[in-house]
C-alpha cells in the first residue's frame, strides 16, 4: 500500500516544527558573532525579518536554556556600571559545528522548496 | 513602581520558584518585560498601554516548572492522539495490519489455552510431583498393563509409597424411577481422594476403612451427576441410592472437573476374595505418592524387587512381568504433550511470519513518508520524538490485532472445549490417562491467556516497530532533501536485508506446509490400515442383566438369544450378536494363557491374549474373517465342551507350522475360577482391538453361550446408516424387559472416528496453519516485489527506452521474485528435514523426511509464489518508458 501524500498530522507537526526548528538555527546564529542577551536576541530576531519572525517571551527564555542544556550555547550573568544585572549568551564549539550543521540543512531544505516550485522547464 | 519579578513570576504561574533555574528564568523575564516596557514609553506610549502591550505577550493559564517541554504525560497524550490520527488516515493498511495480527495471535493464544489447560493444569492437585502412576509390563511385547489386585496388596506394603489408591471403571443402573438411567462409575480406594488431595464440596469423601469388607455400601456423587440429577440438593448427602439394585448411601459430592478417573460416581473398591487369587488379570489403574525420603528411581528400585520376588514366587502368573512407575503428570499428559506443543510452535511461526508481514508493510509505508520525516528532522524535530510517534502507531496497532486475537481465541476455545476429550489424545496403556483429557472441556480465556497476550503484544510491536524506528532514526535528511534515495539501490539480482522478510516467509510456509502435508498422508494412512472388521452400518449398544433377575447364566444366555433374534429379524437388519468388548472402544480383557503340550518359555514367561465373549453370529455381522475351522454354533451349549476360536496372530505365533485347530488351552483367572481346557475349534482373521495404529495382539474368542456375561454390547448389521436403527433395535430390548434400559448408542463408524480424532484434529489445525503462512508468504512476494518495480520504475523506463522486450523486462522480474522465494524454500525444507525426528514421533505409516512429500510441497509452493509474483511483474512489464523516465 503506497502513501503519497504528507497526512495532515504531518502537516500540522511540520508547521511546529518549522518554528521551532528555525528559532533554534536563528538564535545559534545571532550569538555566532557575539555574545548577546535574550532582549537582544528577539529585538534583533525582529528587525532583521521585517517584523515577520516575532518571539513570544514565554517561550524564548525556555528556549535559551535548553540550548544552554544541550550545551550548545552557554549563558552567563554580567553586571555592567550603572546597568541591570543581564545574561548574555555565547556559542560553544558544539553549538558552532550545530550551526554549521542546520545551515547545511535549512540550504537543502530550500533547494528541495525550490526546485518544486520552480517553473518546468520544457 | 512595577515589580516585573512579581509580573513574571505570576504571569508565567511558575509552580516552583526554588531552584537556580527558575530564579535565572524570572530574572531573565523581569528584565525582558522591564526593557520593553521603557523601549514603548519611550516611543510615546502611556502606562497603561505600555504595560498591557507587554504583559499580553506572556502566555497565559500555562503552568511553567521553568520548562517550557510539555510533561511525559502530555507527551504520551499528544502521542497517542497522533497515532490514533495517523492510523486512522490509512484504513486500508489498518485493517490489514490489524487483521493479520489478529490471526497471528489469536491462533497462538489458542494453543497457549490449550496447552496451558491440557498440560499444564491438567494435574491439579498439592504436590503433583510427587504423584506417580504404578503399572505391570509385559517383557515379551514390551507392554504396560493394568495392575492386578495381589499386585496392589503388595504395593500397599512398600515402603517408597506414602499411600497408594487403585481403581477400575464399573457401569452402574441408577433405579428407583421409571427411567433408569445408566451412569459411569468407578470403583475406587478408601485412600484415594485424600492421596490426591481432593475434597467435597458437601459431605465428606471416603476415608480409611470405607473399602473394607462387610462395610454398608457408600457411594460419592460427582457435582455435575449432582446438579443434573438432584438439583444441587446438598439434603441427597445422608440419603439412599439405588445403584445395581443395592443399596447406596450418599456420603458426599465431589466438585466438577475432578476427572481421575473420570466417572459420574465412584463406590469404594472391595476386592473379593478371588481376586486377589487372578494373579494373571490385570484390570485396575494404580496411583501412588512417593514417601517423604524415596524418589522415582528408589521407588522403581523397589518395584523391580517387588516384581522378581513374585515371579519366583509365582512363575505361572507373574513370570515374565515386571512393574514401573511413571510421573502422573508424564502419564496423564504424555501423548498430548508432543502433538500440542508441535501445534503451538506452528502457531508460533505464524505469528512471526505475520509479524513480518506487518513489518514489511510498514517499511513499505515508511519508505513513502521518509521525505516527510526528513523534513521535520531538518527543521529541529527530535529524532526520539518520530521514533516515539513510530512506536506509537506500531503499539497501537499491535493491541488492536491483540484485541481482535483475544476475540479469535474466545471463539478458538470455545470450539476446542467443545471436542470430545479423544480429540487430543488417545489415553495410556495403563489406564490412567484416560482420565486427564476431561480437563479439555475446561478450556476458555482466563486470566493467563489475557496475560499472554499482552505480553504478545508488546512484543509484536517491540518486533514490528524496530525496523521502521531504526530507519527513521538512521535517516540523513540533508542527503535525502539533497534527492539521494536514502539507501544505496542494489543489482536486481543480489539479496539485500530487504528481501529478509520474503525469504523468512516462504521458508516458514515450506516448513508448515511439509508438516501439514506430512500429518495429513499420517491421517490418510491411519484411515486405510486394514482393521479386520467392517466397522460400515453397525449398530451398538449395550445392555446388562442385574444378578436379581438374571441369576444364572442359562437365564442371561437366553434373553440376549432372545434379544438377537428380535433384533435380526427386523427390516434392513442383515445379522446381530453380542460382544463383552467392542474392538477400539477400550477395556479390552487380557489373560494368560496355558497352552496344552507347550512347556513354559525359559524364566517361566506365560503367553498371554486378550479374551473377547462373543455370540456364534458376531464374525458375520462384523465381518471378521473366517481362515480355518467354525465359529460358535448351536453345538456349542453350556455343559458343551468348552469351545474357543483364536485369531491368525495367536495360531502363527503359537502353531507356525501346524494348524491349531483342535489343539487344547486353559485360560487365566479372568473366566471366573474356570479351569477347563478349551478345544480351538476356528481362526479369524487379527483384530485391531487397542487401537487402530497398534498391530493386533493375539486374541481368544470365548463363546457366549458357555460363559454368559451380564453386561454385553449388542451389535447388528444394517443395511444403510446404522444410527437410524437406534429405535427399533432398543424397542426389542424393551421388548423382552421393560426394566433394561439402553445404553451407549453408537455406530462402529462413529467408534472407529474418535479413534481418528486426535490426527483429525492435528491434521485439521496444522494445515490451516501452514495455508495462512501460505497466503502470508504470497502477500509478501507480491508485495516485494510490487515495492522494488516502484522503486526502480525509473530503471525500467531506461532498460525499455534502450531496447528490453517486454518479455525480457517480465522474466527480470520474475527472476528477481523467484531467487527470494527458493532461498526461502529451500531454509524451509532444511528446516523440516532438520526438525524431522521431532515430527516423525506423532507420524503414522510416512517418513518424516519423505522426498515425494518434501518434492510436492515445493512445487506447489513455487508456484503459488510465481503467482503472487506475476502481477508485479506484467505491471512492471507493461511499464511506459517515458512516463517512467519524466516522473520523479
Amino acid at each position: 500500500m503506497q502513501y503519497v501524500a504528507m497526512t495532515a498530522d504531518d502537516a500540522r507537526a511540520l508547521d511546529r516544527e518549522l518554528k521551532k526548528g528555525s528559532a533554534e538555527l536563528l538564535i545559534l546564529s545571532l550569538v555566532d558573532a557575539r555574545a548577546r542577551h535574550g532582549y537582544e536576541i528577539s529585538k534583533l530576531i525582529e528587525s532583521r525579518s521585517g517584523g515577520a519572525i516575532r518571539f513570544n517571551v514565554a517561550s524564548l527564555y525556555p528556549l535559551l536554556h535548553r540550548l544552554e542544556e544541550r550545551g550548545w550555547i552557554q549563558g552567563r550573568w554580567v553586571e555592567k556600571a550603572g546597568q541591570r544585572r543581564r545574561r548574555f549568551y555565547r556559542l560553544t564549539p558544539d553549538g558552532r559545528r550545530m550551526l554549521a550543521t542546520q545551515r547545511t540543512t535549512w540550504q537543502a531544505f530550500v533547494d528541495a522548496i525550490s526546485r518544486i516550485t520552480d517553473p518546468e522547464l520544457a | 513602581m512595577i515589580d516585573w519579578r512579581h509580573e513574571a513570576r505570576a504571569r508565567l504561574r511558575l509552580t516552583s520558584s526554588a531552584t537556580d533555574r527558575t530564579r535565572d528564568l524570572v530574572d531573565e523575564t523581569a528584565d525582558h518585560l522591564r526593557a520593553h516596557y521603557e523601549a514603548l514609553r519611550g516611543r510615546g506610549l502611556s502606562h497603561d498601554d505600555a504595560f498591557a502591550e507587554v504583559v499580553g505577550e506572556l502566555e497565559v493559564g500555562v503552568p511553567h516548572d521553568g520548562n517550557a517541554s510539555p510533561s511525559w504525560m502530555e507527551g504520551l497524550l499528544r502521542d497517542v492522539r497522533s497515532a490514533i490520527r495517523t492510523v486512522l488516515r490509512a484504513p486500508a493498511f489498518a485493517v490489514v495490519a490489524v487483521t493479520i495480527m489478529a490471526i497471528g495471535i489469536g491462533a497462538s493464544a489458542t494453543m497457549f489455552s490449550a496447552i496451558d489447560t491440557i498440560l499444564v493444569r491438567a494435574v491439579p492437585y498439592p504436590d503433583a510431583d510427587r504423584l506417580v502412576a504404578i503399572s505391570e509390563t509385559n517383557r515379551a511385547d514390551a507392554g504396560v498393563r493394568g495392575v492386578s489386585a495381589a499386585m496392589f496388596t503388595e504395593l500397599q506394603r512398600a515402603t517408597s509409597f506414602g499411600a497408594v489408591s487403585a481403581w477400575r471403571y464399573w457401569g452402574y443402573e441408577l433405579g428407583g424411577t421409571p427411567e433408569p438411567e445408566r451412569l459411569r462409575g468407578a470403583r475406587v480406594s478408601a485412600s484415594h481422594f485424600a492421596l490426591l488431595g481432593v475434597r467435597a464440596v458437601a459431605g465428606r469423601v471416603f476415608v480409611t476403612g470405607d473399602d473394607a469388607p462387610g462395610q454398608p455400601k457408600r457411594v460419592v456423587l460427582g457435582e455435575a451427576l449432582w446438579r443434573r440429577r438432584f438439583g444441587g440438593d446438598t439434603s441427597i448427602v445422608g440419603r439412599s441410592l439405588d445403584l445395581n439394585g443395592d443399596v447406596y448411601t450418599v456420603v458426599g459430592i465431589v466438585p466438577a472437573g475432578f476427572a481421575l478417573p473420570d466417572a459420574d460416581l465412584w463406590v469404594p473398591l472391595v476386592f473379593a476374595s478371588y481376586e486377589l487369587d487372578q494373579r494373571g488379570t490385570r484390570a485396575l489403574s494404580v496411583v501412588g505418592r512417593l514417601a517423604p525420603a524415596a524418589t522415582a528411581s528408589s521407588a522403581q528400585g523397589e518395584l523391580d524387587a517387588i516384581a522378581e520376588r513374585l515371579a519366583r514366587q509365582h512363575p505361572e502368573s507373574n513370570g515374565g512381568w515386571g512393574a514401573r512407575e511413571n510421573s502422573l503428570r508424564e502419564e496423564v499428559t504424555g501423548a498430548a504433550r508432543t502433538p500440542l506443543t508441535l501445534l503451538y510452535v506452528a502457531t508460533v511461526l505464524v505469528l512471526a511470519a505475520a509479524c513480518v508481514n506487518v513489518a514489511n508493510l510498514l517499511l513499505a509505508r515508511g519508505a513513502v513518508r521518509r521525505r516527510a520525516i526528513a523534513i521535520r528532522l531538518a527543521l529541529g524535530a527530535q529524532r526520539r520524538r518520530v521514533m516515539r510517534q513510530i512506536l506509537g502507531e506500531v503499539m497501537l496497532l499491535s493491541f488492536a490485532g491483540a484485541t481482535g486475537g483475544l476475540l479469535l481465541a474466545m471463539g478458538g476455545t470455545a470450539y476446542l472445549s467443545r471436542l470430545d476429550a479423544s480429540a487430543y489424545a488417545l489415553p495410556s496403556a495403563s489406564g490412567v490417562g484416560a482420565a486427564a483429557f476431561g480437563a479439555a472441556q475446561l478450556m476458555h480465556v482466563d486470566l493467563a491467556v489475557v496475560a499472554y497476550v499482552t505480553i504478545v503484544a508488546i512484543a509484536v510491536a517491540a518486533v514490528i516497530g524496530l525496523a521502521p524506528a531504526i530507519d527513521a532514526a538512521r535517516l540523513d535528511p540533508a542527503s535525502l532533501l539533497r534527492g539521494e534515495s536514502g539507501g544505496r539501490q542494489s543489482r536486481w539480482s543480489r539479496l539485500t536485508l530487504r528481501d529478509l522478510p520474503v525469504v523468512a516467509q516462504t521458508a516458514t510456509a515450506t516448513t508448515l506446509l511439509i508438516g501439514g502435508a506430512l500429518v495429513a498422508r499420517s491421517f490418510r494412512e491411519a484411515q486405510r490400515v486394514p482393521l479386520g472388521f467392517e466397522p460400515a452400518h453397525v449398530l451398538s449398544f449395550n445392555v446388562s442383566l442385574p444378578a436379581s433377575r438374571y441369576a444364572s447364566s442359562g437365564e442371561r444366555a437366553l434373553f440376549f438369544d432372545r434379544a438377537i433374534g428380535a433384533i435380526h429379524a427386523r427390516p434392513g437388519v442383515q445379522g446381530a450378536a453380542v460382544v463383552s468388548h467392542l474392538p477400539l472402544a477400550g477395556g479390552a480383557l487380557e489373560t494368560d494363557l496355558t497352552i496344552e503340550g507347550r512347556p513354559l518359555a525359559r524364566g517361566g514367561e506365560r503367553p498371554t491374549a486378550q479374551v473377547v465373549n462373543v455370540s456364534g453370529g458376531y464374525f458375520a455381522a462384523m465381518r471378521v474373517a473366517l481362515l480355518a475351522g467354525r465359529t460358535f454354533d448351536a453345538r456349542d451349549r453350556e455343559r458343551g465342551q468348552p469351545v474357543v476360536v483364536v485369531d491368525s496372530t495367536l495360531a502363527e505365533r503359537y502353531w507356525p507350522h501346524a494348524s491349531p485347530i483342535g489343539k487344547r488351552m486353559r485360560l487365566g483367572g479372568s473366566i471366573g475360577a474356570d479351569t477347563a481346557w478349551r478345544e480351538i475349534v476356528g481362526v479369524v482373521g487379527p483384530v485391531r482391538a487397542d487401537r487402530i495404529e497398534t498391530a493386533a495382539r493375539p486374541m481368544v474368542y470365548v463363546a457366549y453361550s458357555q460363559n454368559a456375561w451380564p453386561s454385553m454390547t449388542v451389535v447388528a448389521r444394517t443395511d444403510d446408516d446404522a444410527l437410524r436403527y437406534a429405535d427399533v433395535a432398543t424397542a426389542s430390548i424393551r421388548t423382552l424387559d421393560p426394566s433394561r434400559p439402553v445404553y451407549n448408542v453408537r455406530s462402529m463408524t462413529e467408534i472407529v472416528d474418535r479413534q481418528l480424532a486426535p490426527r483429525r484434529l492435528q491434521t485439521s489445525l496444522l494445515l490451516v496453519f501452514a495455508l495462512a503462512a501460505v497466503l502470508l508468504a504470497i502477500t509478501s512476494v507480491h508485495g516485494m516485489l510490487a515495492f522494488a518495480v516502484a522503486q526502480r520504475s525509473r530503471e525500467i523506463g531506461v532498460r525499455a527506452a534502450l531496447g528490453a522486450t517486454r518479455r525480457a523486462i517480465l522474466v527480470l522480474c520474475l527472476r528477481r521474485a523467484m531467487s527470494r522465494v527458493l532461498v526461502g524454500i529451500a531454509a524451509g525444507a532444511v528446516l523440516a528435514i532438520a526438525t524431522s525426528r521431532v515430527l516423525q514421533s506423532v507420524l503414522y505409516g510416512v517418513d518424516a523426511s519423505d522426498p515425494g512429500t518434501i518434492a510436492g510441497v515445493i512445487v506447489l509452493l513455487a508456484l503459488a509464489a510465481l503467482l503472487g509474483a506475476l502481477i508485479p511483474a506484467v505491471r512492471a512489464a507493461s511499464l511506459d518508458p517515458m512516463r517512467s523516465l519524466r516522473a520523479d
